[in-house]
């Protein structure tokens, strides 16, 4: 076993503190270590952003993230996405527009199109294809999670019901 | 504020009129849907036990190789390596990779040598692929597994590999399952006379095809946990879309009875027919047996995509003879299609080409070899030997009008197979075809296609419009088919329904409980799916042959029947009212003749615990057999854009119209077209398995293996049709496979249109369609 280092990080709103070996990436962190497995992994080389998540206002993918990295950063995960109310515009659009079958890659897209969200609060239906490109889709076809992100984004820019 | 799209549904007269349906029919959210956009779901690689050994697979280097010692002492030294399981240690137990019983096999296929039914133990000791497994490392951390394999002394003899059919096939290769005198198992079917049909045919028309590898490319990398009880007992969970067959294969091969193996199915990250198959579950138990410790067995996406069953790549040809307005009146097929080392799903997918065939074709021959390699295996993937011989016949069919002058969707109409024919499924039966829509679903996509327009071309880019026609099985087809169901009413009134088909995100756990809710008369808030656990669930064979639905929702209805049956006469006791006038409805017990409310089932469930005369649990399962295989029909659409001077292909807009029988929940049947399409897109566009000279495959990556991202993705409209199927529940037949089929053979046919060039293989690349407008050119000027 290697040197171990100590990070502290805010994790869904709270802080947290870890020993990890240099060479651990987040998605180890967060699964192996800390037992918080709505992270996926679905590649492990950053290919396939089942691993998303959102670390200082940015989607990243965790599988190719140091975890030394996350030392002082503000990290969002999947359980943390919903609020005090009830799931994130997000998720209800996901659940509305039926758009998860399996769900491996859900988590991943939804915290990648909420960083893009956040940036662009209303984008076009090419501007949200190209935010989730990085996300490996293989049931959908990505028809429902992009309109469902459509949908969302309405919602949460205060035009929905 | 934009609203959810609804898609067009096309309803054609149902011949029973049911009650007004109160659950089924409907758009419900999925019973499982909030677990899973909250990260709460737990997939099998999400399990962590705290005494879990990693195992770690070592695979050959060589593509054929007999194993002469493998010296493991060096390598057991490393600290945290706990065993290493070679092929000199397992069980000399042969079974098949198909996972199906002996039985099942023999219905299929009954001419097949026992040794291509049970063709593999655990490990071999003469290695079949590049990748084959060689060992299993079981260490408390990878890196000590990774360590130990540096260490392992494997001596190999190598020998001459078989890399590509071509090569299986001819005399001097070298046979890659020894005693068998051929790498090929052959098979044929027929009916009808053919040489009299071409003798009458005033045309006739041959066509060579050839089609590709593809990966399933699940999500969630195929993972394996076993965990050991002091006692014996055994729990497997597993990315398994068959957890009765795992079940019965471990049984079978590690002589554990089967009350003492627990197969749990958790979440699963996709199955697509990956997982219809033994993975890596017999070995993983086994491993548990000897460390009496649990054992995770995970594959990385690199040994996901390299060495898990494949599409079968193939070679088709076709030959049809026509009369002179098109009526098909001989239609012969050779097929050679690549099984890989062990033959597995080889003989049923290889033949199920043959018959998911929607046209009547007077007489009929088939001829396939099925031919082994040393590659990694073939298997079972979404349309099961339909997608390769639905392009292939669709692309024959469309040159076969254009070249007549006959409008292509004329073609198909023409050819079709009616209501009261034979079913073409199963070709020694009586089934007759008691339902199709696929008409309504060629004039429906037309119109959404807007067939009769054409767009001019600009500049470099030409544009054009293709279709394609397809059928699908609803369950396996050959054999009796059947599933069962448990359904428990509870003293609250909810219910349990206890069913042993896996969800593979499709949405059966949902379908299911609409099925139950809407038979029972509650609502699907009351009912609670408890799904693939062999320990917990009746039997059903599993998630696959897009049977769900039909097999296991029959099983479901006939036991709802039976718990209302009994809520009934409970209820009668309660009220004091005739059985014969009560009924059930939306969480009530009902008068029959006009829905007046009598009693909740709340109270009623109570009541039969706890008050009536013979206290009861209302507890029933039934079996369903499936004496048919009502198919599943669909037209494709496809809208291209052409560019002549870089060869790119855009789909503009796509058209699938789909007959269902019955939509029990439209969005999931519009969920299941639109991922199935894109699958096929892929298959059409941009998916290859490359393999080496020495069959190892060459992109097994993401970055390498290219499947559709959302930017690569078109529009795809759903067109639902709802040819009620008499035998289907609710009329329901099947979606989940059948859209992946004819959706290469429309963007084919596009191409066509718009740019005057037939590319007989798949996918359509740049490249290739570049080559093939050069061609064109040439021979233009030449001429």
């Amino acid at each position: 076993m290697g040197k171990k280092y100590t990070i502290t990080f805010t994790l869904n709103g709270a802080e947290h503190t870890a020993e990890i070996e240099a060479g651990t990436t987040m998605s180890t962190l967060l699964r192996e270590i800390l037992h918080q497995t709505g992270t996926k992994v679905g590649c492990d080389i950053g290919d396939c952003g089942a691993c998303t998540i959102i670390m200082n206002g940015r989607a990243v993918k965790s599988c190719i993230l140091p975890a030394m990295k996350a030392d002082g950063a503000d990290i969002v995960t999947i359980e943390g996405l919903a609020g005090k109310d009830g799931l994130h515009p997000l998720q209800k659009k996901f659940v509305e527009y039926a758009a998860v079958q399996c769900g491996y890659c859900t988590p991943g897209m939804i915290l990648a199109a909420k960083a893009y969200l956040d940036e662009n609060p209303d984008p076009t239906e090419e501007e949200v294809r190209i935010a989730i490109s990085g996300n490996i889709c293989r049931c959908t076809g990505y028809v429902k999670p992009v309109l469902a992100i459509l949908s969302a984004a309405e919602e949460m820019r205060g035009e929905g019901k | 504020m934009s609203t959810k799209p609804e898609a067009k549904r096309i309803e054609i007269p149902a011949r029973v009129t049911w009650r007004k349906l109160n659950v089924v029919g409907k758009s419900l959210p999925k019973v499982d849907v909030v677990n899973k956009v909250t990260g709460a779901a737990v997939y099998t690689s999400d399990i962590y036990l705290s005494n879990m050994l990693t195992g770690h697979l070592v695979r050959s280097q060589h593509t054929r190789a007999r194993i002469i010692s493998i010296d493991k002492e060096a390598a057991m030294r490393i600290p945290d390596v706990v065993d290493i399981i070679t092929c000199f240690d397992v069980p000399d137990v042969h079974f098949s990779t198909a996972g199906y019983p002996r039985e099942t096999i023999l219905g299929v296929c009954p001419n097949v040598d026992p040794r291509y039914m049970e063709d593999r133990t655990l490990m071999e000791r003469e290695i079949r692929y590049e990748g084959e497994i060689v060992a299993l490392i079981l260490a408390e951390n990878v890196q000590a597994a990774r360590e130990a394999e540096s260490l392992l002394k494997i001596e190999y003899e190598v020998l001459p590999h078989v890399a590509d059919t071509g090569y299986a096939l001819s005399e001097e290769a070298p046979l890659i399952h020894g005693g068998t005198g051929k790498n090929v198992i052959e098979t044929e079917m027929s009916y009808g006379d053919l040489e009299e049909g071409f003798k009458k045919s005033t045309h006739i028309f041959e066509d060579s095809i050839s089609v590709q590898g593809q990966q399933h490319t699940c999500m969630e990398t195929s993972c394996s946990i076993a965990q050991i009880e002091p006692s014996g007992k055994v729990t497997l969970w597993s990315t398994t879309q068959v957890p009765f067959h795992i079940r019965r294969n471990i049984h079978e091969v590690l002589g554990i009875p089967m009350n003492k193996i627990r197969v749990i199915k958790p979440a699963i990250g996709g199955g697509f027919g990956e997982r219809q198959m033994v993975q890596n579950e017999i070995l993983c138990v086994y491993a548990a047996m000897r460390t009496k410790r649990s054992v995770r067995i995970e594959l990385t996406r690199e040994e996901n995509i390299a060495y898990t069953s494949l599409r079968h790549p193939a070679d088709i040809t076709l030959k049809t003879g026509v009369d002179d307005n098109g009526k098909i009146l001989a239609y012969q097929m050779y097929v050679r299609s690549c099984a890989g080392a062990y033959s597995g799903h080889s003989n049923y997918v290889t033949k199920a080409m043959c018959t998911k065939n929607p046209y009547k074709v007077g007489a009929m021959f088939f001829h396939a070899d099925i031919t082994f390699t040393n590659r990694p295996d073939s298997g079972a993937y979404r349309g099961y030997g339909n997608p390769q011989m639905c392009f292939a016949r669709e692309y024959h069919f469309d040159r076969i009008a254009k070249e007549l002058g006959i409008d292509p969707t004329d073609f198909r109409k023409q050819n079709l197979v009616q209501v009261g024919e034979q079913n073409p499924i199963a070709l020694k039966s009586d089934w007759v075809l008691q339902s199709n829509g696929l008409q309504a679903c060629i004039d429906a996509g037309k119109e959404a296609i807007k067939w009769d327009e054409r767009r001019k071309p600009q500049g470099s880019k030409r544009y054009g419009k293709g279709m394609s026609a397809a059928m699908h099985v609803t369950g396996i087809s050959a054999e009796p088919d059947f599933s069962s169901a448990t359904i428990k009413l509870n003293e609250d009134g909810t219910v349990s329904l206890l069913i042993g088909s896996p969800d593979l995100g499709q949405g059966c756990d949902t379908t299911h409980a609409q099925i139950c809710a809407e038979t029972l008369g509650i609502n699907i808030k009351d009912v609670n799916v408890i799904s693939a656990d062999t320990d917990v669930t009746s039997f059903d064979g599993g998630s696959y042959s897009s049977r769900q639905t039909f097999v296991a929702g029959n099983a479901i209805i006939l036991a709802a029947q039976k718990v209302k049956e009994q809520v009934i006469k409970y209820a009668a006791e309660m009220t004091g009212q005739q059985r014969g006038n009560l009924d059930t409805y939306d969480g009530w017990i009902v008068r029959k003749e006009n829905g007046r409310r009598v009693t909740s089932m709340a109270d009623l469930a109570y009541f039969a615990a706890y008050k009536a005369t013979e206290p009861i649990h209302i507890c029933e399962s039934a079996s369903y057999n499936a004496l048919n295989c009502p198919p599943a029909f669909a037209a494709h659409f496809a809208d291209v854009e052409v560019d002549v001077e870089t060869g790119a292909v855009k789909i503009l807009n796509f058209v699938a119209a789909h007959d269902v029988g019955k939509a029990i929940n439209p969005d999931l049947v519009t969920a299941q077209v639109e991922g199935a399409a894109a699958q096929g897109i892929g298959y059409a566009l941009m998916e290859e398995m490359i393999y080496d000279g020495n069959a190892k495959l060459l992109n097994n990556s993401f970055t390498d293996y290219k499947v559709p991202r959302s930017t690569d993705m078109c529009p795809i409209e759903v067109i639902v049709v709802e040819a009620y199927e008499p035998s289907g529940p609710y009329g329901a037949k099947s979606v989940g496979e059948m859209a992946v089929a004819p959706v290469a053979p429309a963007i084919a046919n596009a191409i066509y249109d718009a740019a005057g060039i037939r590319i007989p293989s798949l996918p359509f690349t740049k490249e290739k369609v570049r080559a093939a407008i050069k061609e064109k050119m040439a021979k233009e000027k030449k001429s």
